[in-house]
């Protein structure tokens, strides 16, 4: 493995095409107009293998196949849980298909739109497939197996029950109940499930069932849905679920079946839910700590996280944190006084979302850090891969860049006191997360674990000889624990710092090394966890440490790891550190631990059961690295030990009353008892506690002062161990046989078949069909069209068009081509063959198109089309007949780092610069050139409000040019659409766009039924000069009455609503001015039609 | 008069019409309700010797709940989701005749004598229509509660619980209600009524709750809470009432007390069971995790286990020294009923969710998504329909 500093922008960048607009463009032997938007690169050639199951055909690609393996696994063990729950088997085979990290899901063809950070995966109705990255952390890659598994009986059952019926699939469950039994039957309740119903339930955002709707699809409502379906198990019985579904033919209104199978009024219902989740929660706020009670903001605007503290040599500081105002997330500075209160505005200081190096930040996932002398290291993706930037607080600029060719994913970088290394998570193309340490000096990155274990979050103490990270190898990860360990730099050890059934997150030391604050969320007796406050760990020295089992060192310490005992409590102190419970052991245990060594093999652990076989876990193999430490690593993986999930499943349960176990020396206290949730705490040189908080829905960087609540701690733990931690491992569905594990071949399945008549008295009887197939994962697309409009005196084939196009997406450089024949009347304003009046013509056209898509980043891309076709117009007015054989070439460069908003563009810009020739090689009728330049700029003045300017310059220059279209509420309004046309033109529009109603289903209720998702308004106006030969030679163009060779243009205003988020109604009205701009000769306009704003 | 005739040819066109024309021929053997007896026993000695080979094919529309078909003077009468009664010739799977009663049909339908077919419908208007299949004409309906449990015939009273927790004891020619007892409203009746001797009926719930009582009065006789919902029909033989829970639980109650004499625990309480079969030797029964047990009726010892891909959610059809069972992963299987072997099998078109029926060694089964199937033996010297 290769670190490379301050690396250079790589011609390595990407992304995808829309490309089915452009084969139809290309379908025009012209130069093709270019189309908007982002690219979705595929980085990597995947090398896709099928692993097939009882009843899943696992896509994976062989660097990840460890984890396919325990991906299957995860799958069946569902299937088989889901199997009875639903009372329910399928009949189809499932498409699962796996990547190994989120950036590598990303990429995926399966869905053709942007997928976020903090997706877990989808499923997919079209071919009925399920998408699922891993990204490290096993639990939660099980949990999204089990969700969308989940997700898959939903959709069959609940078709099933409808066709049984007789009743047409035009429903679908409610959201709420889709995602919520998904989430319920995935598992128990995790840490944020419960964070986000506390902070409803305490800031009063919880909605009841029959308000539902407002919070569509938000992740409060999933919760919620969770929450419900829990409500409805426990006090009307599980069983009732599955009535829910059975039942669910009766009425398209969901909450008529609810009332049907539950026997109560749908308000009482929800009334019982409502009551049911108060006495639950409201008890627990009596003595709660509010965050913005007993911590001062420090921002709030907007989603604000990962806060770090950069002190200035002068004393001064501020505090650095992402946040996303507004759709972007950036890097912002906000200067604080002693008392950490604001002093001015934030500073952004990196915009993300906008350019290749700040592709994307990790907002909730990466941490950021501040070394000694001012160098801020932040990750962010840029491209295929994320990459550690170093960031000159002091000189506000950026110093540093280092990409790891090896690591897919990388967060939360952490500074050596010294700030030669950078220690910080990576992500291999195998998918495990491992601590990796990166020396500046000599270019050289280490790994430091090599495990399946998620490890997160390290923090270098400030004596540089430890880092602490969280982990879920601790002897009960494979509940799904996370605890904090420390790595010892130089011996490789590793320690337990925490123990027990919790989330124990981000931590950072102290400054003086004697503590670790983190954040913890901890499973109470009632199984639910406790809201993820702030902790202490005291790490102080001279006390022995107890070895993790796992540490995947020497030797010794994996013969250390071997010892079983039995059991493990915790135990709890008073404020004054007297035991105030102790149900286990005396401290002596901790020489016995040291004393026993058994090593068991892996096959002596390795445990049956599978439906092919079942092994214990084998971490993968360790990519190269540079370091001599490599193979090391690599010599103690070979003889690690892991437990199969029955021993792992033993050594959890604790044992009451047992005396065996491991006191951990570090005590711990917990400093709150928030009703929300806190996050990424950060301990200042000064002794206060900057975090990001989370209370009414909204994550706020907050502080307060430390010693007094270590003073007065919530509560003081000290954990204990038990001895028989064991690795743990889950297991795998392994298969050997080669018929059912072998490289994928690419085969097709249909996604649409479409077709329709129609009959029409002047145009005659037209029909066609199309279809679409592709293959399963995606990446090659084949479309089919076939039509005819038989009119009067033609046959069915002279007016058979018929179309053949591929698409390929499954490389960088997506392409396209195809083979056409075009037949039949066209109505062609482009055309300059077209009589003027009523360009309507007979043509056949024979020929093929192609084209490549060339993604430079996300946000650009170059274009290239070429065409050939035979063409034959038969021009019935004037008795003319014209054959040709164009050739069209064209080539383009676009640009598109926009804001989008619910009805268009709201920030950023975007446009595009393209050149096409188009050559008649037949007789040289035909021999012209295209240029296009589109330019279009958003400003946000305020958010919610954009101005909005265009401008774009078109011509087609030479013999038998084809005609520029202009007109119409896209463009230029106030005029027919694509009524204006000319060889060339200018197009300005500029347009003040502003909300009327934010929420208009608040405040108007009765729009609600109508989906109307936002009400806004525009002022705009608009300008264009089209002409032919000279630039002010006046010409009548007869098909639309208006004149060209003048400068004309409109001025109004409008008002736009999105309906069900995805269809944009406008109405505009104002003057136009076609004699030139001139108020005394304005005409007044109304214009209706749909689509986005420009 | 022409628009007229126009109309009256399209409002026509579509309908379709079921009348046998005269009173079927009811053979004391003839399957006349749910699980071949009041008792619901799913076992016949009219099965076919395996291997078997398909007879015919039908097409109904809309798809099946878990009752068996009924088989009456050479018909079999098939009820669908969709609200269909379909009237079949045994012997060459030929359509006889169809109606729509506009409901789902959830529950089995019970053969009241030669012409009259009580229905229960689970939504609509009507709760139950007594049709008489001889005219093709409604011979009465009784507008009163929706049923998804299938009906029972217990001597002279048919027996109907319905979603809302209210049993009645109908008078069955006329549909006139000779009692009528309400549970708790907020359990339902999914489970169809059985006969389980002593001149009683007992009748389970969603919740658990198993009730007995005198079909002729409505009187209750003894009362069980198992807290384990009930959603598939109990099986009843020589004074044991066997129930199949959704809890991963199989109980044999006493058919005079309701004690519980023995229980089968399966794994997880995630499993359900299924309706079972039972004669003096066997109590088999299928369940969701796709096992087959076959058990000592007695004791509940277990004798034998078969593991299929699919779920089973429809009773097993006993019959002699086999067991046919139909599973939700497409077939229909043979299995040796001393032995739990598989002596043949048959992948169908879709999953198999209802008990299947025998007479006259011709096996019908239902399968998704609306298909009819028979089979007799392959062997000449097997056992047929025409022979």
């Amino acid at each position: 493995m290769s670190a490379n500093r301050n690396r250079s922008p790589l011609p390595t960048w990407g992304f995808r095409l829309g490309v089915a607009a452009c084969v139809l463009a290309l379908m025009a032997p012209a130069a093709a107009a270019q189309y908007f938007g982002r690219n979705k690169i595929q980085y990597e050639q995947f090398d896709w293998h099928v692993l097939e199951t009882e009843h899943f055909d696992i896509y994976y690609y062989p660097e990840m196949q460890t984890l396919a393996e325990h991906g299957a696994h995860f799958a069946e063990e569902a299937y088989e849980e889901l199997e009875n729950r639903f009372d329910f088997s399928l009949t189809h085979r499932v498409p699962l298909i796996f990547y190994s990290s989120n950036l590598h899901f990303k990429q995926t063809n399966v869905t053709p739109g942007f997928i976020p950070d903090g997706v877990g995966g989808f499923f997919e109705f079209l071919k009925g497939r399920v998408v699922v990255p891993a990204n490290g952390d096993l639990h939660r890659f099980r949990r999204v197996i089990r969700h969308e598994t989940v997700h898959v009986f939903t959709y069959s059952k609940f078709t099933r029950v409808l066709r049984d019926h007789r009743k047409p699939v035009d429903r679908l469950f409610p959201l709420w109940f889709t995602e919520g039994l998904a989430e319920y039957w995935s598992g128990e309740p995790d840490y944020q499930h419960e964070m986000v119903l506390r902070d409803a339930m305490a800031s009063n955002f919880f909605v009841p069932l029959e308000n539902l709707n407002r919070i569509y699809g938000t992740y409060v409502m999933y919760k919620e849905g969770e929450a419900l379906c829990r409500f409805i198990s426990e006090e009307y019985g599980e069983e009732k679920i599955l009535q829910l579904m059975e039942n669910s033919w009766r009425d398209s209104d969901f909450n008529k079946v609810m009332e049907f199978v539950l026997r109560e009024d749908f308000h009482t219902i929800s009334d019982r839910w409502t009551t049911w989740l108060r006495e639950q929660y409201l008890p627990l706020f009596e003595d709660a700590d509010i965050p913005t009670i007993i911590a001062d903001g420090v921002a709030s605007r907007g989603f604000n996280m990962k806060p770090v503290v950069h002190e200035r040599p002068d004393g001064s500081r501020e505090v650095i944190y992402v946040a996303n105002v507004g759709g972007y997330t950036d890097v912002y500075a906000m200067p604080v006084d002693d008392d950490y209160q604001p002093t001015g505005d934030a500073e952004q200081l990196v915009r993300g979302g906008t350019s290749q190096d700040f592709e994307a930040f990790h907002l909730f996932e990466s941490r950021m850090d501040v070394s000694e002398d001012g160098l801020l290291a932040f990750v962010t993706q840029r491209g295929e891969r994320d990459v550690i930037h170093v960031y000159d607080l002091r000189s506000r600029e950026r110093v540093g860049l280092y990409d790891f060719e090896d690591l897919v994913a990388v967060y939360s970088p952490t500074w050596s006191p010294d700030g030669g290394e950078l220690a910080f998570t990576g992500i291999n193309e195998a998918g495990w997360a491992d601590l990796y340490s990166y020396d500046r000096d000599s270019a050289t990155l280490r790994r430091l674990t090599n495990d399946t274990y998620d490890d997160r979050d390290p923090d270098w103490s400030p004596d540089g000889r430890q880092l602490v990270f969280s982990s879920d190898r601790t002897a009960i990860g494979a509940n799904g624990a996370y605890n904090l360990f420390t790595f010892d730099v130089t011996s490789g050890n590793i320690r337990y710092v925490t123990y027990g059934d919790h989330t124990d997150l981000s931590p950072r030391w102290s400054p003086d090394g004697s503590q670790v604050v983190f954040a913890s969320a901890r499973r109470q007796p009632d199984g639910k966890f406790s809201a993820q406050d702030l902790w202490v760990a005291d790490m102080a020295a001279g006390q022995e440490p107890v070895l993790a089992v796992d540490a995947p060192m020497d030797g010794a310490v994996q013969e250390r790891s071997s010892e079983r005992m039995e059991g493990s409590v915790n135990e709890v102190l008073g404020p004054d550190g007297e035991a105030e419970r102790a149900t286990d052991g005396p401290d002596e245990e901790v020489g016995r631990s040291e004393a026993e060594n058994v090593v068991d093999s892996p096959d002596e652990m390795a445990d049956g059961g599978s439906v092919d076989a079942v092994e214990g876990n084998r971490p993968d193999p360790s990519p190269t690295l540079t370091t001599a430490r490599v193979e090391n690593v690599a010599a103690r993986l070979d003889t690690r030990a892991h437990a199969a999930i029955d021993s792992v499943s033993a050594a959890v349960q604790p044992s009451r009353g047992t005396e065996l176990g491991f006191v951990l020396p570090n005590t711990t206290r917990r400093l709150t008892s928030f009703s929300g949730a806190s996050f990424d705490p950060v301990w200042t040189s000064d002794g206060r506690l900057v975090f990001a908080s989370f209370e009414d829905q909204r994550f706020t960087i907050r502080q307060m002062e430390v010693d007094s609540l270590i003073a007065h701690p919530r509560e003081t733990v000290r954990s204990r161990v038990p001895l028989d931690r064991e690795p743990w491992s889950f297991d795998r569905h392994v298969v050997t046989d080669s018929t059912r594990s072998f490289r994928y071949r690419r085969h097709y399945q249909l996604d649409i078949a479409q077709g329709g008549v129609s009959t029409n008295p002047v145009f005659g009887t037209g029909g066609g069909a199309s279809v679409l197939f592709s293959d399963v994962i995606g990446n090659d697309i084949w479309q089919v069209t076939a039509y005819s409009q038989n009119t009067l005196g033609r046959s069915f084939l002279e007016s058979l068009n018929l179309g053949v196009t591929r698409i390929h997406l499954g490389r960088r450089a997506n392409y396209g081509y195809g083979i056409y024949r075009l037949a039949g009347q066209r109505y062609d304003r482009t055309d300059p063959d077209a009589p003027d009046g009523f360009p309507v013509f007979y043509e056949q056209v024979y020929g093929g198109i192609g084209l490549v898509s060339f993604p430079l980043s996300k946000f650009r891309r170059i274009e290239i089309n070429t065409s050939l076709g035979w063409s034959q117009k038969d021009q019935f007015f004037d008795e003319v007949d014209l054959e040709s054989v164009l050739l069209s070439n064209s080539v383009g460069l676009v640009h598109d780092a926009t804001l989008y908003g619910l009805n268009g563009p709201e920030d950023g810009w975007r446009g595009t610069v393209a050149a096409g020739y188009t050559t008649d090689v037949l007789n040289s009728n035909v021999s012209y050139y295209s240029l296009i330049a589109d330019l279009r700029k958003y400003f946000r003045i305020v958010p919610g409000v954009t101005l909005a300017s265009w401008g774009t310059v078109r011509a087609n220059v030479g013999r038998r040019a084809r005609l520029q279209l202009l007109g119409g509420s896209w463009n230029l309004r106030g005029y027919p659409f694509f009524r204006l046309r000319g060889k060339h033109l200018w197009f300005t529009s500029h347009e003040l766009r502003f909300p009327l109603a934010v929420a208009p289903s608040a405040w108007i209720p009765v729009l609600e039924p109508f989906g109307i998702a936002n009400l806004r308004a525009a002022v705009f106006v608009d300008a264009a000069h089209l002409w032919n030969e000279g630039y002010n030679d006046v010409e009548l163009d007869p098909g639309s009455g208006f004149e060209i060779g003048r400068t004309i243009g409109s001025i109004g205003t409008g008002v736009r609503m999105n309906i069900y988020g995805g269809i944009v109604l406008r109405y505009d009205i104002g003057y136009r001015f076609p004699t030139g701009i001139n108020w005394d000769e304005r005409q007044s306009f109304n214009q209706f039609f749909f689509g986005f704003d420009f | 008069m022409s628009g007229w005739l126009l109309a009256a040819i399209l409002v026509f066109s579509g309908c379709e019409t079921l009348s046998v024309g005269h009173a079927l021929a009811v053979a004391p053997d003839d399957i006349t309700t749910d699980g071949g007896s009041s008792a619901r026993a799913n076992s016949t000695t009219e099965g076919p010797s395996p291997p078997l080979a398909l007879r015919w094919d039908y097409e109904t529309e809309g798809g099946f709940a878990a009752a068996s078909p009924l088989v009456a003077g050479g018909y079999v009468i098939i009820s669908s989701l969709a609200g269909n009664i379909d009237v079949i010739e045994l012997g060459s799977g030929q359509k006889l005749g169809r109606t729509s009663l506009g409901e789902a049909i959830e529950g089995a339908p019970v053969l009241v004598d030669e012409r009259l077919l009580v229905v229960p419908l689970a939504a609509g208007k009507d709760g139950l229509v007594g049709y008489n299949l001889a005219t093709g004409s409604k011979a009465w309906t009784l507008r009163e509660n929706w049923h998804a449990a299938g009906l029972l015939l217990s001597g002279e009273t048919l027996v109907a619980a319905a979603l809302d927790g209210t049993v009645r004891g109908i008078e069955p020619q006329t549909g006139t209600a000779r009692w009528f007892v309400q549970f708790d409203t907020t359990r339902a009746f999914y489970a169809a009524p059985t006969e389980i001797g002593g001149n009683l009926v007992a009748l389970a719930d969603d919740a658990g709750g198993i009730v007995a009582l005198n079909p002729a009065t409505g009187e209750v006789e003894w009362r069980s809470e198992t807290g384990l919902p009930i959603v598939r029909t109990p099986a009843a033989f020589s004074g044991r009432l066997f129930i199949p829970s959704t809890q991963g639980r199989m109980l044999a109650l006493d058919s005079a007390t309701g004690e519980v004499v023995w229980q089968l625990v399966a794994d997880s309480e995630l499993i359900r069971f299924a309706t079972p079969a039972v004669d003096e030797r066997y109590l088999i029964v299928g369940a969701s995790d796709g096992i087959v047990r076959c058990l000592d009726p007695a004791t509940g010892t277990v004798l034998w286990t078969r593991r299929f891909d699919g779920n089973i959610a429809a009773a097993p059809l006993l019959s002699g020294a086999y067991v046919f069972v139909g599973t939700l992963d497409e077939r229909v299987v043979a299995l040796d009923s001393s032995t739990g072997e598989v002596v043949w099998e048959e992948t169908l078109p879709g999953r198999v969710k209802s008990a299947m029926t025998a007479r006259d060694g011709i096996l019908v089964v239902l399968s998704e998504p609306n298909f009819v199937h028979a089979f007799n033996a392959q062997r000449a010297d097997a056992h047929t329909a025409e022979n």
